[in-house]
């Protein structure tokens, strides 16, 4: 493109959005070229920041004329490029639209703007004394519709009805700039009740598709009250194996709420004491910008390894909560066939693990605003992530696998954070590891990258699907599907004929 | 009409045995009680009856039917169970061929482990859930439909809202992986099913999710499902010996099934919809008085009088607790009442419970809704989705269509309340309203009865998934914004030259042939 049809576009563009919300000014631009993952580096052309639905659909209406394509961009919270533009063109920041529209209180569901964050979101519905699930290790400035268009699994995941499916309908800009409502609400007058139809399902494939096939600016969300009455209880264990197997005893008996297990380096970051500088901006969500994280300081190094010597291997995390009537009474059942259960199966309940007090207050926390874990990016300054699902049985293969991959490199495998969650009573799991690096350092990181993918590619065959495919793994996954493949392609050129969604991601 | 040497094609893939162009077999692949398909039948329409019928028993046979089709012009309508009752697997065009499923019965695995199950398409609720609840396993609920439904084509055209959906959630959401075979004779898998054939770890994508197109109310328009990877759920009962007594059945162990009366239905609704928040139950269902009816009595005369002279009373609430201790059964027991006694609501009697045992049975396994069907014709008119909160609003909006409507002979039963159930707590199955009357005299009056109360469910801005045919000239239009070109798009994509089971719910005919 010529500058001078450049300068075209960006003048319409500002008459769009107006001037204040447009730029091409290279340093708002750089802002915008990275993520907190260790993805490379791409500025967009122009940035704009629409206030409305009707200036998105202006903005994608545009980049149809002028075959510039545009990427979408919420809170800035990513841990896998999907936002970074691949080639460049238009990126919409959608933070300004940043209205929770709607609280229902009757039904428990909230209405928002994909710029709403959950820490926004949480201290209005606080007054509700309802909150909004966030997934483990997310920090609460992510956005909330963002994160559940992504598919992330909450905590509750392996509830059938509270932790699954948390959407209910969403409202996207299509490709072609058109608006088009997904779920109940298509009819008008009609209320928040189910995602699908009304006659066929859409939804889904606008959900884990990293803003490739339309932009959500409306999502309708699942609440769950705030409990009444919640007990937190610890099971030490020494492999991946015994604590994926309780879980599922756990869960067959459909008891407790949240549950998942957390390994020693996890945990251990949990419980260390921050660097007092970091606090404000642990808490806020923004201590781990574009360039990473601050490394820790010395001191907080001695104090994480003090808490990790004196850890298991493994903790597994039973939540109780009770949020109805007669909490206590729930709580005491659940409690009683609980440890009646691990008696019976062998393990051991306790109220905390390596004698820390207030474990389970710390817990609470974390299930609410997950701001602790997030300081694992200052242990080296950034942190690859490995997210997947896998069964129960195949988890304990593929940590080994990435074990061994690790020790061949010289990666020490003790640095590797994992927590594991259940989803849908632990029929399967969803599984996260952590390779953390230091991002200034160009040999590190370069080893990294190379065990990231290497451990990427040879999970898939002991088990492990990446059912939200970023970056490499998405030739992983659809180099293995060839008529899925060909289908989602012909598909997205219906949709998008001139394939300016976010090029480059995927299989587009 | 098709050509012998196309016929002869279709022999060469399943065996002359399993092809037929006779005229009785084809008339007999062709039956459904559905009113607009009665009204076609007298008006000697002759698209209602196949040109062929063919079962297949394989994935491979399906794909090379695709390929014979799309090469001579068929139009292939597959079938489940073939107990359809709104109109779904029946014919539109000349030259059809019903697709048969019967042969595809095979429940390939059950991993205990892993709960999950891998099955055809034929597999029916009852064979799953006797085979699973051996196991100690189950699907997790039962739709108010025949046993004999097959759990594939019944969840993906009627969303899978069960008795049990409280807990269990929607049985759409049940479907781990699908083997498709696309009308182009390509074989797509979804889920980590595609990535490694027969892995159930997860159930969408990579990435965007192409089964989302299929799981719901596709009906057999954009291909034919031959395989399924499912969902299961614990279940807490181990043997329930229920042929023992068969109209009295014994309620499971670990549940318990409770029944309640309210004066009036502000009080039910609120009731029903105070236990779904509080987390209890694993069903909750507000039953009308035509249900109860015809599940409380064996024979249609019966039924008949009893609700003609108010026996049943309309407003009755039926939950069912479900507890892994004893502790919780009674933790869950004593908030029920609590909630009962807060609102003002009273347990059945004794004598109208114990007619009700049918329905208990029917939660867990199916088998007595049928009898809903004993009047002759019967209309299923849209299923709704909403909060119970509007059941007054769908209530006085379906008598507005209905009472003006009714003339001698119709059954009264058609004015009762709506009946409700309760799906992943707080939302509700809203307002099918059913329609009895005689299969040849009332057929007119009950589709344009039907047509009405579709358009107008939508018009008062009451959800639902749309579900029953004819509605296709003006659900798109009402639908939107933009709905209607999306669904198109869709069909374009997996299915350009219109060749499975056209005109079909929102797959009606492309715009270039409508003109």
């Amino acid at each position: 493109m010529t500058t001078e049809a450049k300068t075209d576009v960006f003048e319409q563009l500002s008459a769009i959005v107006g001037a204040a919300n447009a730029s091409k000014d290279p340093a708002v631009l750089e802002k915008y070229s990275r993520d907190q993952s260790l993805a490379s580096a791409r500025k967009p052309n122009f940035v704009v920041k629409p206030g409305k639905a009707e200036e998105i659909q202006a903005v994608v209406k545009l980049a149809n004329q002028t075959l510039m394509p545009v990427v979408p961009y919420s809170s800035g919270t990513s841990f896998a490029g999907a936002a970074i533009p691949a080639v460049g063109g238009i990126l919409i920041d959608l933070s300004r639209m940043n209205k929770i529209l709607e609280v229902d209180t009757i039904h428990w569901h909230a209405t928002v703007e994909p710029g709403v964050t959950f820490a926004q979101l949480n201290a209005e519905l606080k007054k509700h004394n309802l909150r909004v699930q966030i997934p483990l290790a997310t920090p609460p400035s992510a956005s909330v519709l963002s994160t559940y268009l992504e598919r992330e699994p909450v905590p509750g995941s392996s509830d059938f009805v509270f932790g699954n499916e948390m959407i209910n309908d969403i409202i996207a800009v299509m490709p072609n700039g058109e608006s088009f409502t997904m779920g109940n609400i298509a009819i008008k007058g009609a209320n928040h009740t189910h995602p699908g139809g009304p006659g066929l399902d859409f939804y889904r494939l606008l959900v884990a598709a990293q803003g490739t096939m339309g932009i959500v600016y409306q999502m309708n969300i699942r609440l769950i009250p705030y409990p009444k009455v919640w007990k937190v209880l610890f099971s030490p264990f020494e492999c991946i194996s015994d604590v994926q197997a309780a879980i599922k005893k756990i869960q067959r008996k459909e008891l407790g709420y949240e549950c998942f297990a957390v390994n020693r380096f996890d945990l251990a970051v949990m419980l260390t004491d921050e660097d007092a500088a970091d606090a404000k901006a642990l808490k806020a969500g923004t201590y781990i910008g574009i360039n990473g994280a601050k490394p820790w300081s010395a001191a907080m190094r001695k104090r994480f390894e003090a808490a990790f010597a004196i850890l298991p291997p493994w903790t597994l995390v039973m939540s109780i909560p009770a949020w109805a009537r007669r909490p206590e009474e729930k709580v005491a059942w659940q409690e009683t066939d609980y440890r009646d259960l691990a008696a019976e199966s062998g393990w051991d309940v306790f109220n905390t693990v390596g004698s820390f007090p207030s474990l389970d207050k710390l817990m609470m926390e974390e299930m609410v605003s997950p701001w602790r874990i997030q300081k694992k990016f200052g242990f080296k300054g950034t942190s690859q992530q490995l997210m997947f699902h896998a069964l129960g049985d195949k988890i304990k293969g593929i940590e080994d696998t990435l074990k061994e991959l690790a020790a061949r490199q010289g990666y020490p495998a003790d640095s590797i954070g994992s927590y594991v969650q259940p989803i849908e009573r632990g029929r399967s799991f969803y599984c996260v590891f952590d390779l953390p690096c230091d991002p200034n350092n160009a040999d590190e990181v370069t080893r990294v990258k190379a065990l990231f993918n290497e451990a990427s590619a040879a999970i898939v065959d002991k088990g492990a699907f990446y059912d939200r495919p970023y970056g490499i793994w998405a030739d992983l996954m659809y180099h293995r599907n060839a008529v899925y493949t060909d289908y989602l392609k012909k598909l997205k050129r219906e949709f998008d004929p001139n394939l300016i969604m976010n090029p480059g991601k995927l299989c587009f | 009409m098709i050509e012998s040497h196309v016929i002869q094609a279709l022999a060469e893939i399943v065996g002359p045995d399993y092809v037929s162009a006779d005229r009785e077999i084809r008339q007999a692949h062709t039956k459904d009680p559905a009113p607009n398909i009665t009204l076609r039948l007298l008006r000697k329409d002759p698209t209602v009856v196949p040109d062929a019928v063919i079962l297949p028993s394989t994935t491979e046979e399906v794909s090379a039917i695709m390929r014979v089709s799309n090469r001579f012009g068929l139009k292939i309508i597959p079938v489940g169970s073939g107990d359809n009752l709104t109109g779904l697997c029946i014919p539109s065009r000349p030259r059809s061929v019903i697709m048969d499923l019967r042969r595809l019965d095979k429940i390939l695995e059950i991993d205990e482990e892993n709960q999950t199950a891998r099955f055809q398409p034929f597999v029916s609720y009852a064979r799953l859930q006797a085979e699973t609840m051996k196991r100690g396993l189950w699907n997790g609920g039962t739709p108010a439909a025949p046993a004999s439904n097959t759990i594939c084509s019944n969840t993906m055209a009627y969303g899978g809202d069960w008795q049990t959906s409280n807990a269990y959630g929607l049985g759409t959401r049940s479907f781990l992986g699908m083997t498709i075979v696309l009308p182009s004779g390509e074989i797509l898998r979804t889920g980590s099913h595609g990535v490694n054939p027969g892995d159930p770890t997860f159930w969408y994508g990579p990435g965007p999710d192409l089964k989302t197109l299929y799981e719901m109310l596709s009906c057999g328009a954009l291909g034919v499902c031959t395989e399924v990877l499912w969902k299961l759920h614990t279940w807490s009962s181990g043997d329930w010996p229920i042929e023992e007594e068969y109209h009295h059945p014994p309620v499971p162990k670990n549940h318990r099934c409770y029944w309640f009366r309210f004066d009036d239905p502000d009080t039910a609704a609120k009731v029903s919809h105070e236990i779904c928040m509080s987390g209890i139950a694993i069903g909750v269902n507000l039953t009308m008085r035509s249900v109860n009816s015809f599940c409380g009595e064996s024979h249609q005369a019966l039924s008949n009088k009893l609700f003609d002279e108010g026996y049943y009373e309309p407003h009755w609430l039926y939950v069912m607790n479900e507890g892994f201790s004893r502790g919780q059964l009674d933790y869950e027991e004593k908030v029920l009442f609590d909630i009962v006694k807060e609102f003002g609501g009273e347990p059945l009697d004794e004598e109208r419970r114990r007619k009700m045992d049918n329905y208990n049975f029917d939660c867990f396994r199916s088998g007595d809704f049928v009898r809903w069907a004993r009047p002759g014709i019967y209309s299923i008119t849209g299923f709704g989705r909403g909060y119970v909160q509007d059941r007054e609003k769908v209530h006085k909006f379906q008598q507005s269509i209905v009472e003006p409507n009714l003339k001698e002979g119709i059954l009264s039963a058609n004015t009762t309340w709506p009946w409700y159930y309760a799906y992943e707590r707080g939302y509700y199955w809203l307002d099918e309203r059913d329609l009895y009357g005689d299969q040849l005299r009332d057929a007119a009056v009950i589709t344009k009865m039907a047509g009405d109360l579709g358009k107008g469910l939508v018009d008062a801005g009451i959800g639902w998934l749309a579900l029953f045919e004819p509605f296709v000239h003006w659900h798109s239009a009402r639908v939107g914004p933009n709905f209607g070109n999306y669904v198109r798009a869709a069909k374009r994509v997996f299915d350009p030259k219109d060749t499975m089971n056209p005109d079909k719910m929102v797959f009606f005919s492309p715009p270039e042939k409508k003109a």
